[in-house]
């Protein structure tokens, strides 16, 4: 009797760990749930690429609940293997939702950008790589939805290190645009215009 | 203590030394460094923001390399038979990581735009500057604005036919909306282009080659005729990717 309950009190330390500490495999279940449920609430709030949050069956404070939930724990996943593109791509992605959807400031778009940064940082030093045109593509996004944001609220801060950094987004994102296709390729596109205008503002 | 009881003690550690002597410890202590080194990327530290937590799967399966080569190196019974345990455990993770990773994640049809953005870009651009500047001022702008922006934005940066921009926008410029149709048309056969370049890469014979260049060919000359990128979502685009999928 002893050892059974040493052994259910191992086991339920084990699975208390695995809510927080859980490898990747396991972490990646809970967000495939949890990205299909915020991508279905998403579509119910969207007439073709807009958002109408006073569509019926559109329930937007539960979208920005769960998606700030999701966007929570694919940073989980990143810490849990931050080479592998997956946590990045969906953190990325649902981070696009967010800034649509829910309170927009600069410390948010900041995390947004650097997020960004790291994971086209980490694909171009991965001999595979494979994802790096995806994390260009959200690079040039990131940046230049920051610098939109610094344009309106803290133009102080586009200074000549920001234009560097708006040129360098620009150029890394115009590499990506033969591997983007159907709409991410009209808003790589439109990042790319805003960056440069940017750019030419400073 | 009874005396028999220290007599075996002594005679345990007697042998657990004599086996130990037998280890080659400098072999060990370096195969043991070579299974566990950490696997680097040239990356400059500042660029991570959200550092590897200490449990991460790099940590735990380089703690399994470092204790499967450390167990071939002891001498004592089971320990040669949990090294290929414990490399199939490796093996499993692995397979089972790959397994749980190998989803494509791209599900959104239509990015959101980003609301900065489309202030910035309603600013930027004369002719909308023109007829939608006002709702972009400090003192304007807020959700209402958005959704009224949003979809004129969409709008034009969707919508590949002029007449129904035109249609939509009577109080726009007719060159401008005419620059912005052929824009998003040239823009949505780049991409047509893309995915047929895609498909033909993998394509394995001269035949499957006609056959895709046949079906996009009927797919691109639709295209002056479609209203918008409804394509993208719809079903029929969908089956003709699966069908060119299944005689790949």
């Amino acid at each position: 009797m002893r050892f059974l309950k040493g052994a259910i009190i191992a086991l339920s330390l084990g699975l208390f760990a695995c809510a927080s500490i859980a490898p990747t495999p396991i972490l990646m279940g809970r967000v495939d749930k949890l990205n299909t449920e915020v991508h279905q609430r998403y579509l119910d709030c969207s007439e073709g690429a807009n958002y109408v949050p006073t569509l019926e069956g559109c329930d937007p404070e539960t979208l920005e609940t769960k998606t700030i939930k999701l966007m929570n724990l694919t940073v989980e996943l990143v810490k849990a293997d931050y080479k592998q593109p997956q946590g990045y791509d969906v953190h990325l992605e649902i981070s696009l939702i967010y800034f649509r959807i829910a309170e927009r400031n600069g410390s948010a778009y900041t995390r947004a950008e650097l997020i960004a940064r790291q994971f086209f940082e980490m694909q171009k030093a991965s001999s595979r790589g494979r994802a790096l045109n995806t994390a260009r593509y959200y690079l040039t996004h990131f940046t230049a939805a920051h610098g939109t944001w610094q344009y309106h609220y803290a133009i102080q801060q586009l200074n000549a290190l920001r234009r560097s950094e708006f040129l360098f987004a620009q150029n890394e994102g115009k590499i990506a645009i033969p591997h983007i296709e159907g709409p991410r390729l009209v808003r790589l596109k439109q990042a790319i215009q805003v960056l440069g205008a940017l750019a030419g503002l400073i | 203590m009874p005396a028999s009881i220290l007599v075996r003690i002594r005679q345990a550690l007697s042998s657990i030394w004599r086996r130990l002597k037998l280890i080659d410890w400098i072999g060990a202590v370096f195969a043991i460094i070579k299974a566990a080194k950490k696997e680097t990327l040239d990356v400059d530290e500042k660029y991570i923001v959200i550092k590897p937590r200490i449990l991460s799967d790099e940590n735990y399966l380089r703690g399994v390399s470092a204790l499967k080569v450390a167990l071939t190196f002891v001498p004592f019974p089971g320990a040669q038979i949990a090294g290929p345990v414990l490399a199939l455990g490796e093996v499993g993770f692995k397979l089972w990581k790959r397994i749980s990773l190998s989803r494509e994640y791209d599900q959104l049809e239509f990015p959101p735009v980003d609301p900065n953005m489309l202030r910035f870009f309603v600013q930027l651009d004369p002719e909308l500057a023109k007829h939608y500047g006002h709702l972009t001022t400090p003192e304007n702008w807020g959700e209402d604005a958005m959704q009224e922006l949003e979809p004129v934005f969409n709008d034009l940066s969707f919508l590949t036919n002029f007449e129904m921009l035109r249609a939509k926008y009577p109080h726009f410029d007719h060159d401008y909306l005419k620059d912005r149709a052929a824009e998003n048309l040239a823009t949505l056969q780049t991409s047509l282009d893309a995915i047929e370049q895609a498909l033909l890469q993998v394509s394995q014979s001269p035949e499957t080659n006609a056959n895709i260049r046949g079906a996009f060919e009927s797919l691109k000359g639709l295209f002056p005729a479609m209203n918008d990128w409804a394509l993208f979502n719809s079903e029929g685009f969908d089956e003709v990717i699966d069908i060119i999928d299944t005689i790949l």
